[in-house]
């Protein structure tokens, strides 16, 4: 095995790098009982106290909360049925769940959202597994009719429109049926003809959903049937689905369940 | 460890095998079928591969998903005869039609296509 050996600037940054990754896994591990009330005081109304999803308002929501004790996310960079980097999990407490009562967190401060990562992972026993490094999103090419073809010809042999439908409205003949996820909960596959998705609106987000699957639900990962360039050209044929009216500015929350979440963390925060 | 799993993977499908080839039809023109969905070394398949049944037949099919990795349902069609199910995990699903044309048609996954598909054999009589 080779040493490296880092230089000059590049090694001030490796050794600021590694102080830092010190110092927070100090903090995290100091401040455990402050990352399980940062959850209570914003989480647990929802999520429940356990972690479990059945929080008291969860009986409220259409669209019901996580089960954190079950260690299965949606919304990786890592491939299906791996645990999510901690990356992965700060970018949903920061951002959210689009289009459910999982709204952005950004009333707590990025420290805060740290330490609540860190509670999450002792919600879950699977924890204790390595987690894998994140996939590599590729550059996405430039759109060409020929890439949209492309993207329209990967849509109909891959299966999506049976669930997604023709159109990508989220009608196929096996949403119509009506669809359960793995906790057997109904789940409507998304409407592709709107943004933001419950990932938001960049197509990296997409081409993640696509190549690595959501888990828990029945959208598979499609790494092992699609090659890359295929899924880039799929995310951007749906892109090509979205009328302008149905893009929705990311930074302001949607009427229904966005807004109902919304008051829900804050009466309970300030009730508390 | 992996030889062991295959071993055992090797059995069942064998034995599920000889019971798909040996099912006996029940009453006169009926034939129940059994297909299991599982993971075999990274690819989906509806397990025993090949089924046989006689042209004119009523035939079952029992419907099950055993796979444990996500996505929790995979999709059971013939389109020659108009079956397409969607089997949950751990959700048997049984579908029945009439095998009125004889001919080798593909089982397949309509969710994922990828996925391997079978092929349901109908004598001619
Ligand atoms: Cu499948």
């Amino acid at each position: 095995m080779r040493t490296v050996r880092p230089r000059g600037r590049c090694r001030r940054a490796v050794l600021g790098g590694l102080a830092a990754l010190l110092a927070v896994s100090a903090h995290a591990g100091a401040q455990t009982p402050e990352g399980r009330h940062v959850y209570e005081r914003h989480c647990a109304v929802c999520h429940g106290p356990k972690g479990d999803g059945n929080g008291e308002a969860a009986a409220r929501l259409t669209t019901k909360p996580a089960d954190l004790t079950a260690g299965r996310y949606k919304f990786r960079s890592t491939p299906s049925g791996a645990l999510p980097t901690d990356e992965d999990l700060l970018r949903t407490v920061t951002r959210g769940v689009r289009g459910t009562a999982m709204v952005p967190q950004t009333h707590l401060s990025q420290a805060e959202r740290q330490l609540v990562v860190g509670y999450l992972k002792r919600l879950s026993p699977r924890f204790a597994e390595p987690v894998p490094p994140a996939v590599e999103v590729p550059p996405a090419p430039a759109i060409t009719p020929d890439l949209l073809a492309r993207g329209a010809r990967v849509y109909r042999a891959s299966g999506c429109p049976e669930c997604h439908g023709d159109g990508g409205k989220g009608d196929g003949p096996s949403a119509r049926k009506g669809m359960k996820d793995a906790r057997d909960l109904p789940i409507v596959p998304a409407d592709l003809t709107r943004q933001p998705l419950k990932r938001g609106s960049a197509p990296e987000e997409t081409w993640k959903s696509i190549a690595l699957g959501l888990d828990g639900t029945p959208m598979p990962s499609y790494a092992d049937a699609l090659d890359p360039a295929d899924i880039w050209a799929l995310v951007l044929f749906l892109e090509s689905l979205v009328p302008q009216e149905r893009r929705h500015p990311e930074d302001r929350l949607l009427p229904g369940e966005e807004v109902l979440g919304d008051q829900i963390e804050r009466q309970h925060r300030e009730g508390r | 460890m992996k030889t062991t799993a295959g071993i055992v993977v090797g059995f069942v499908l064998s034995l599920m095998l000889a019971f798909a080839m040996l099912a006996p039809a029940g009453a006169q023109g009926e034939r129940e079928l059994h297909a299991v969905n599982i993971n075999y070394e990274g690819n989906n398949v509806w397990t025993p591969g090949t089924y046989v049944v006689r042209k004119g037949e009523k035939v079952r099919f029992k419907l099950f998903n055993r796979v444990k990795a996500d996505p929790n349902v995979h999709g059971f069609a013939i389109d020659e005869f108009n079956v397409k199910v969607d089997v949950y995990r751990d959700k048997p699903e049984t579908v029945e039609f009439t095998a009125d044309k004889a001919g080798i048609f593909r089982i397949w996954c309509h969710l994922h296509p990828a996925h391997l598909a079978g092929q349901l054999v109908v004598l001619e009589k």
